[in-house]
Order: C-alpha cells, then structure tokens, then sequence
C-alpha cells in the first residue's frame, strides 16, 4: 500500500482552512510533501527530518526547496525578476 | 548563489546563517526578492499546517488509505467498566465495509452508557472503511455476541444499529473468531451494548492481537452449555437466558475489599479497554501444577490491572526482545500522528533502549538477571522493581558463520523513501559485515520471484552490493515462490557450525506466496525444524499494528524489526548478526512470586501479549522469548507496599444480590510463612543445544531506596512513557512536565537515551497535555 502519507483531507466549509494550500500540498511527489508535513506541522529540524525520512540533511534541504518553489509558484504565480 | 540552492530555504527557515548567504543576499536583490517570495509562502503554510486544536482535527484527518484505528472512546473505556462487562453478555460491532455514517445514526446520538456506577462518555462512532476492497462497498456491521469464553456467535446488521433493528445470526458461529476493540453504547434504558473495533478469525491475529482477558476456571467453563441462547436483535444484552451462571458471576466481575479500604480488583475481572477474546480453546489451561491452590489465578493482565498477591501470587511472562513497537511509536509521533493504543508495546520500547546492568554473565551461564527496587516516580508510595536480563556477549568477529537468504519485497507499494531505498541502506550495511566463510544469497519478490544473488560468499562485496544497487520497485505482490525460493536457497547452504537464516524485508504486504497466514506459518515453522530461522524487518507506515510480523518471526525464532531511521537500521543489523543470530537461550521466561505480607497488589507493565499460565514456567514444551548474544531484557513491576491503598476505587461493581458480600477470611498467620521478602523472582531458559532448563532464582528485600540506579530511573521514564501513550488509568495524574524531568535526569550523555527526550516532547504536543 502506498501510505507514506496520506492526503490530507480538507474541509472546504471550514472557512479557518486555507483549502487552496492543503490542496496545493498533496499536490506534490510524495516525498516532498512528507518533508513539509514534518518541518510544518511536526515542528521538525532538518536533522531530524532526515532521520524520520531515513535521508540526509541535504536531501531534506532539497526537498524543501523544491516543494516551496512549487507551492510559491502555485499560489503565487505573479512573481517579478525572478530568474529560474 | 544560484535560486535553485536549497541554501535559500534553509535560510528562510531559519536554519542557514553564513556569512556567505548573507552577502549573497546584499548582493542580489533578486535573490533577496526570491527569498521573501519564499518566505510569504513559507509561513502561509506554517499557518496551513498548523496543529489543530487538541479536540477537533477535521482539517487534519487521514484520507486515503484505510485505517483502522479504533473509535477514540476505547481510550476512556477503564479496567473498572470492563468488571460489569465481563459479567454481562458482550455483543461486538465490528465495521468491515466502508460507507457513510448515516446508517449509524441511531448511535451517534448517544451521550452516556452506565454499567453498574461506571458511566461513560460516548463519542459518535463512524462506519470505518478498514478492508473495503476485500468486502465490497456496503456498509456492513459484524456483531459479534460473546457470552462467555468458548462462545462466539456473529451476525450481519445491515442497517443501522436502532436498538430494536432485527439482528440475523448465522447458524454455525465461524470457530475461533476473536473481537477486540470495545465501544459501549446504550440499548434500551438499562442496559448496554459493545461495539469494536476489529475482529479477526485468523487464529494467529488473535493469539497475538489479543491477550485472554476473560477468565473462567476450568470447571466452570465446562459446565458452561456450549448453546447460545436464542437472540432476536440487539438488546440480546438484557436476555436473562444469557447471562453467566451465578457460579461465574462470583468469579467475574467482583471486587474484594483488601481490608484496608482499597479495592482489589479480581484478577478474573481482567478486561482490559479494548480487548476481547474468546476463542473456545483459550481457557483450557486452566489445570493447575499445585495441589490445592485451584483458587489462584495467573497474572493475565493486562497492565491496566493491580492483581493482590493472595489471589494471584504469581506472575508468569515470555520474554520479549522485539523492539518493533518503539519503531511505530517514534514514526506515529515523528508525523504528529497519535500511536494506535492497542499499538503501544510497552515492554518493546523500554528494551529498545540498551542497559549497563547486570554486567553480562560470566559465572558459565547464558544469562544473568538482577532485581532493583525504587519507588516509582509517578507514585512515589508505590515501588518499582526492575527485573533486568543480560545473555553473554559474543565478539563480533567471533560470531559463527552465517547462511543468509535476503528475501526483499521489490513491490510497487516499496517504492517509497522510506522503503525500498531504506531497505537497501540496511543491506549495505549488513554486507559490510559479512565475512568470507558466510554464505548470503538474495531472493526479490514482486510479480514474480527472481534470484539477482546466488550463494555469494561473504566477501565478494562488490558483487552483493550490485545486487542491492540493481533492486527497483515495482509490480504487484504476487511472488508466490518467493519465500518458497528463500527457503530453498538457505536449504542448499545448510552446513554444520553456521547459523541459517531467512531475512524478510517487507511493508507489511504479505502476499508471499502461501495463500494463507496459517499455511504461512506452517512452512516457516517446518522451516525452523529444518535449522532455518526467519527475522522481518518492517518498513514504512502499514507495519503500524502489523501483529502478522510477530506472529512470523515468533514462528521462526527471530525477531521482528521495524526499521524507519538508518540508525536504527544500523542497530539491528549488527544486533541480528551477533545476537539474534546467535541465540544463546531458547524460551526465557520470567515468573515472579509475590509476598502477600509485604505486596497488597502488583502489575506488570508492558508483556500484555506474552503471559504465561502459572503452570507454563515448568513447562519446557512451552515456546517463550529467545535470546541472542548481547540482548538485554528489563521487565518493571509496579508493586502497591501493604498498608498503601491499592488503585481502584470501591464500590466499582455493586454488591452482589445472591450472594454474600463478606470478604474472604484473610489466610491465617499459619497459611503465610514469615518473611521479609518482598518477592523471588525466577528465570529459566534452555541453553542452546540442550532440552533441559536451566534455572535461577533470585529473592528481594526492599532495601526502601527512594532513587534508582541510572537504568531504573530510564526505564521508569520510558515505561511511563508508554503508560501515557496507552491511556493507562493510573498514571493519569503524572505530566509530560514530570515525564520529562524523570528522562532528563535519567537520560545522562548517551545518545541514544536522549531522544527519549524528543519523544516525551512530541508526545507531548501530539496529545495535547500538559
């Protein structure tokens, strides 16, 4: 089964949801949105987000990065001198 | 700086502060811009994510995969309640479809159910989609009617749960069926009805998942008439013709007072929250080794559950030196995900950790145990005993040779980080320690079973490390000739003086090939007949509450890992090559007997699943805990000192109508040999290679020492820990504040014992408490 994390469920009725950015987030590959999840809602270091993900520091930094690319361009897709 | 360096991120949270990235950022004002953009959204997510409130986590809640956790109000379900239930006739609910909750309306609006003058809070209770696929869409309730061990009746209730709703039983009661997972609601004015969580009629789910806690002695559990009284719907509960005989009834569900105005719960009256069992061939242990003690009963648990010294003086228990339970725990509150209850091995997480007393063996024996008693640190009128095991220690480069199959799930559902990828940093690490005269071979499984390492020696590293490199995940489970291929490789390589093993690495989808789990276990313990053990490791999040693993690797003398760090995958790797892999003691066991002068009452925290009958410590054909090489094992009692009021309010179960109420005569000063100890603990084992046990014994004073040694006081910690994580009703008053001091100052610099401290922490904010 593929559970690394399950989607998160969003209450669109539940005003005090920011919907467009839960929805925004289980968009991303998997391993990038447990990444989050856990700097995020688990209050993780990278440290020790490379321990629960069974990764490196490094490759926490880059899933991370990755993720908050992709989330800032998806909710925020004006973005000016932005070199790429 | 490039925009693309993952640098910037860790700068905006607050991670990153160079110089370099600082003049980087004076520098480029794009970069700057890049960095606030990130930031913005950064902290939108922050608020996205944030916690919800302890109550309410609608925002939060799992979709997706099915889970099966058990209705939250298991957790206010007390031993105490279960004293009225066991006397009563148990009806279960069991939800094996997914659907919406609406057909459970009728439930949902319940507020309270009372039984005797224990009141529950209700919580409405949703139709759960654990096993959709395998039951179709509908939304289905199993009800499960237990009467008493030995008889279990099911039916279907297709609509709703009205009290009156029509309930059909099906004609033959599926043999061996166990229900586990309570939830009461009320039927009618009076009385109640219990709906669960699981039920399962594989008949190794139900040895492992659940521990007997309904108690009959034999004589009346023969007596009992195997017929179930005819039941016409759900209010069966108040059908007078299925209640137990009275003569059960004075045995279930009764306090006796321990003439010192605390209540002794009857040992009898063991039901534990959650947990419910009654396979008809459970309870007939009861024969008992000792002429005219007939009227004790074993120490059955669970830890809820303060047993009295006269009723129970001994207490029997395999040991245990799995270490999967602590893996769930850390991964659950690594997420912020609250662990299972009936998930939490309290004995796994204290011997996960590792403990400098007793100093190994070197009197010629395998193992070598010392008892030390404090107080408790939650309660500091109670007494804390630590029973620790050490097995000798061997060199790792002593070892003896080993002959290893490396059976890997290589299935879609592993191609994950945390899997396949964790699974080949584990076997790298295990090729690192292999030596020239070991054999290891590798057997994938996916679609269909392939060979990538055949019979490779120890040290043609290159070549084993291709293989692991070369694994990819993908397909279906459905090597069938997986395992079988395993076993036959380990089979060819069987040679004297080497230790043959089969290494499972799975998630927990088990689909290896015999259609059942019974015929599963069945090879793997022809297997062990044949010299070849079996371990698993268990990766990713399904492992959580994957009793099948256990079962398995109990099967196959080995152990049961769950691996979600490399750390921790470095830990068992060599723990399996030089301890598991060279058991030095078969089936240890423990048994402690209590001094009724000293002990008003005891319980046994953590082992729920491994307690013996009395009779079982003699018994050398009973299979317990194996231990390796360097394996410690520390057991705790919580020990109530005479004169201290034991846990368990009176008036718990009312008095009983029929019978007399007076207290049994307390035994006489004859009955009860004068001595100062307060308990003799007992450990026997068979050393490898022999049939005969061997024993030891050794007997306690209470020295009264307020403050432990360094171990005591961290297996405190961490079985406290465990306590609160599993709702235990009497450490209900200690803080994750006190938890917290008690790890700290017992932790010290080691390592490993420090990230109790981080557990305790997240623990904390996962529940919610203070």
């Amino acid at each position: 089964p593929d559970d690394i994390l399950p989607a998160l469920a969003v209450d669109a009725a539940d005003p005090a949801v920011d919907t467009e950015a839960i929805e925004a987030l289980n968009q991303l590959p998997p391993r990038q949105r447990e990444a989050m999840v856990l700097r995020f809602r688990g209050g993780l270091s990278y440290d020790a987000i490379a321990e629960v993900m069974g990764t490196s520091h490094s490759n926490v930094g880059v899933l991370l990065h990755k993720a908050l690319r992709t989330l800032r361009e998806e909710l925020d897709p004006a973005p000016e001198g932005r070199a790429v | 700086m490039n925009h693309d360096d993952p640098r910037l991120t860790q700068r905006v949270l607050g991670e990153e502060k160079s110089a370099e990235m600082t003049e980087a950022l004076n520098a480029d004002p794009a970069l700057q811009q890049e960095a606030e953009a990130l930031q913005a959204t950064a902290d939108r997510m922050a608020r996205a994510l944030a916690r919800p409130a302890a109550d309410g986590s609608q925002a939060f809640a799992a979709a997706g995969p099915p889970r099966r956790e058990p209705p939250t109000v298991l957790a206010r379900l007390g031993g105490s309640l279960g004293v009225g239930i066991a006397a009563a006739v148990a009806v279960m609910v069991v939800w094996i479809g997914p659907g919406s909750n609406e057909s459970m309306g009728p439930m949902a609006s319940a507020a309270a159910c009372c039984i005797a003058d224990q009141c529950v809070e209700l919580s409405p209770v949703e139709c759960d989609d654990a096993g959709g696929q395998q039951y179709g869409q509908a939304c289905q309730v199993q009800v499960c009617v237990v009467r008493a061990p030995g008889m279990v009746r099911s039916a279907d209730v297709p609509t709703g749960l009205a009290p009156d709703a029509p309930v059909a039983f099906s004609e033959q009661p599926p043999s061996g069926v166990c229900c586990f997972g309570l939830v009461v609601v009320p039927v009618g004015e009076n009385d109640c009805l219990l709906l669960g969580g699981q039920w399962s009629s594989e008949a190794a789910d139900c040895a492992h998942n659940v521990a007997p806690v309904v108690e009959i002695a034999e004589e009346e559990a023969a007596s009992e008439s195997p017929e179930i009284a005819p039941a016409g719907g759900l209010n069966v509960a108040v059908d007078a013709s299925m209640a137990p005989p009275p003569a059960v009834r004075s045995k279930v569900g009764r306090s006796r007072s321990d003439g010192r105005g605390g209540a002794v719960p009857s040992p009898d009256s063991a039901v534990g929250a959650g947990q419910w069992y009654a396979p008809p061939d459970a309870f007939s242990d009861g024969a008992r080794d000792r002429a005219g003690s007939s009227n004790l009963a074993p120490d059955t648990g669970p830890t809820s559950v303060f047993l009295a010294p006269l009723e129970s003086p001994l207490s029997t228990f395999g040991l245990d030196v799995d270490t999967m339970g602590m893996g769930i725990v850390r991964r659950q509150l690594g997420w912020g995900q609250r662990p299972p209850v009936d998930a939490i091995r309290i004995e796994e997480m204290v011997n996960f950790y590792d403990y400098t007393t007793p100093a190994p063996p070197t009197s010629g024996d395998a193992l070598a145990m010392a008892v030390e008693v404090a107080a408790a640190p939650w309660n500091l009128d109670h007494r804390l005993v630590r029973i620790g095991i050490s097995a000798e220690e061997i060199d790792a480069s002593e070892r003896p040779a080993v002959n290893l199959v490396l059976l890997v799930d290589t299935s879609g559902s592993m191609n994950s980080g945390d899997k396949l990828q964790l699974v080949q940093a584990t076997l790298r690490m295990l090729a690192d320690q292999l030596r020239e005269d070991d054999r290891v071979s590798i057997v994938t499984y996916a679609g269909s079973a392939s060979v990538p390492l055949s019979e490779a020696k120890g040290n043609e590293t290159t070549k084993i490390l291709a293989a692991i490199n070369a694994m990819r995940a993908r397909g279906s489970t459905a090597g069938a000739a997986g395992i079988q291929t395993a076993y036959d490789l380990a089979r060819r390589n069987v040679r004297d003086g080497a230790v043959s093993r089969v290494l499972l690495f799975t998630d927990g989808d088990f689909n290896v090939g015999p259609s059942s789990q019974d015929e599963l276990v069945q090879l793997v313990e022809q297997e062990r007949g044949n010299g070849i053990g079996l371990s698993v490791f268990g990766y990713g999040a399904s492992i959580v509450r994957d009793d099948r693993m256990e079962t398995l690797s109990n099967h196959g003398d080995g152990v049961a890992y769950a691996i979600d760090t490399l750390r921790e995958a470095r830990r068992v790797v060599v723990q399996e090559l030089t301890g598991t892999l060279f058991t030095v003691a078969k089936d240890a066991k423990i048994q402690v007997e209590f001094n009724p002068a000293k002990v008003a009452a005891y319980r046994l925290i953590g082992y729920d699943n491994r307690r013996l009958a009395d009779q079982d410590f003699n018994d050398d054909t009973k299979d317990a805990g194996d231990l390796g090489a360097g394996h410690t094992v520390t057991a705790l009692y919580e020990v109530v000192p005479v004169g201290v009021s034991v846990p368990g309010a009176p008036g718990a179960v009312d008095d009983l109508k029929y019978q007399r109420n007076e207290e049994p005569a307390e035994p006489s000063a004859a009955e009860l040999i004068d001595s100062p100890e307060l308990l003799t603990a007992k450990l026997r084992w068979k050393p490898v290679g022999q049939d005969e046990s061997v024993r030891r014994e050794q007997s306690v004073v209470d020295p009264g020492t307020v403050a432990g040694s360094e171990d005591h006081r961290f297996a405190a910690a961490v079985a406290a820990l465990g306590l609160k994580l599993s709702n235990d009703p009497h450490t209900k008053d200690m803080t994750f504040m006190q938890l917290r001091s008690m790890a700290v100052q017992a932790a010290g610099d080691d390592a490993q014992r420090q990230g109790l401290l981080e557990l305790v922490d997240f623990a904390k904010a996962v529940l919610g408490e203070d």
